[in-house]
């Protein structure tokens, strides 16, 4: 099928690390990835311009289906683990972890707004497309969850600074 | 309290998806499921042609009432509704949009299909299917979009377990009567293990592309596994385990349609 080929071809590596943020299990990613480019792969001729948004809407609520029907026994918690006081890089690397346990306690939606934005590199307007909800919709959720993951936004990273001095 | 950047987000997303063994695409399986799909469209719009008459309903149409007792069709296709509850309420939808119940049947029939048509009325039309077992199985097939659905019958409360888009629905999705064909089977119905455990985690001795893996004795023409259907079958031919379990009756399960309002 016109195209459907090298979109898979080069767009598979990217999708599976987005499928892995959001399920954290690879077997479930490739599953995942699997589906959504079935479904695409059915309708590719009626899907105009670029095919990430559809496909990155299908994995979204696919996973979100699967959530519901198979793993009801996550449960976000309301609090991130704690991480001590420092910046050397031990603790950097202890920090990460905890924002990375972090970030897997995030409510669905919450947690898909960040994997886009965070990772995908999609704008606000991006992610409200994909997602089909309104772009205040996408800036509520992405402020709740930085602020239950203590992100600052305002925040400039010390080693990034470093390096462009 | 540590506080973090943007950046450390970006990092901690990098880091975690770069080590993943992440393999090329299985283009043949994609197109093979792709094309399988179609062919169960195409079957089953010409078995919704020749199916028995079906209950229309959507909003402000026809509510079935309540024990109405029908039986099923000529062909044996389908049943019809054994009761029947009056939707209500409204949820949220993946999107969190919010979904009105524009359609509910209740049921107990077990073993055999029970086809449901409702008229949606935009395309975010969702459905959900709760047992009063949740570990019954269950198999929904969307007769126009050729789509199946199967697994254990135990969705949340919350939500619709799945909803449609502006390109998953078929062509004129708006412009007549959809249905789904379900069957329900009871909790021990002869059903091989699957993929996925119950627990949603994946099932190591039953690899996706070889669920006769862990089989003592396969039997690739029938779909069976040590004498159990291969989920994989019961998913696109449910009708080979029912004409094992055949019909009876059971625990009620309820199967609610969700929609937006017309023109939202």
């Amino acid at each position: 099928m016109d195209g459907f080929t090298e979109y898979a071809g080069h767009s598979h590596e990217r999708l599976c690390r987005t499928a892995y943020l959001l399920t954290r299990n690879w077997a479930t990613a490739e599953d995942l990835v699997q589906t959504a480019l079935v479904k695409a792969w059915t309708v590719w001729r009626r899907i105009e311009g670029d095919p990430d948004r559809y496909v990155y809407r299908i994995i979204v609520n696919t996973h979100a289906s699967w959530w519901r029907r198979r793993w009801r026994g996550e449960v976000p918690t309301e609090v991130m683990p704690e991480g001590s006081a420092g910046r050397d890089l031990a603790k950097t690397v202890t920090d990460r972890e905890a924002l990375w346990a972090a970030t897997g306690a995030l409510p669905g939606q919450q947690r898909a707004v960040v994997v886009l934005h965070y990772f995908g590199d999609l704008t606000h307007q991006q992610v409200a497309d994909v997602l089909g909800c309104s772009l205040g919709t996408v800036k509520k959720q992405l402020s709740r969850a930085l602020a239950r993951l203590r992100v600052d936004s305002t925040l400039h990273d010390p080693d990034m600074e470093e390096a462009v001095r | 309290m540590t506080r973090y950047t943007e950046n450390d987000l970006r990092t901690v997303f990098a880091d975690h998806s770069k080590d993943g063994p992440v393999p090329p695409p299985r283009l043949e399986l994609i197109v093979r499921r792709g094309r399988r799909a179609r062919l169960r469209r195409r079957a089953a719009t010409g078995a919704v042609l020749t199916g028995a008459a079906v209950v229309v309903a959507g909003v402000g149409g026809f509510l079935p009432d309540v024990n109405r007792n029908t039986t099923g069709s000529a062909s044996g296709l389908s049943s019809r509704a054994t009761i029947s509850a009056k939707p209500s309420g409204t949820i949220r939808g993946m999107n969190g949009e919010t979904l009105s119940v524009i359609h509910s049947e209740t049921h107990r029939t077990m073993g055999a299909p029970v086809t449901v048509v409702y008229r949606p009325t935009s395309v975010s039309t969702g459905y959900s299917i709760r047992c009063t077992d949740p570990k019954a199985w269950v198999v929904i097939h969307h007769v126009r979009t050729g789509e199946a659905d199967f697994g254990r019958c135990n969705g949340s409360g919350d939500g619709p377990d799945s909803e449609n888009d502006a390109l998953s629905v078929a062509p004129g999705w708006l412009d007549e009567p959809q249905t789904l064909k379900i069957w329900v089977f009871p909790a021990d119905a002869p059903i091989a293990e699957g993929h996925w455990k119950d627990d949603g985690t994946p099932n190591p001795d039953v690899p996706l592309n070889n669920p006769y893996a862990s089989c003592k004795k396969a039997n690739r023409k029938l779909g069976l596994c040590d004498g159990k259907f291969i989920q994989d079958v019961v998913h696109v031919k449910p009708e080979r385990l029912a004409a094992v379990v055949k019909r009876r009756q059971g625990e009620p399960w309820t199967v609610k349609v969700y929609d937006r309002p017309a023109g939202s």
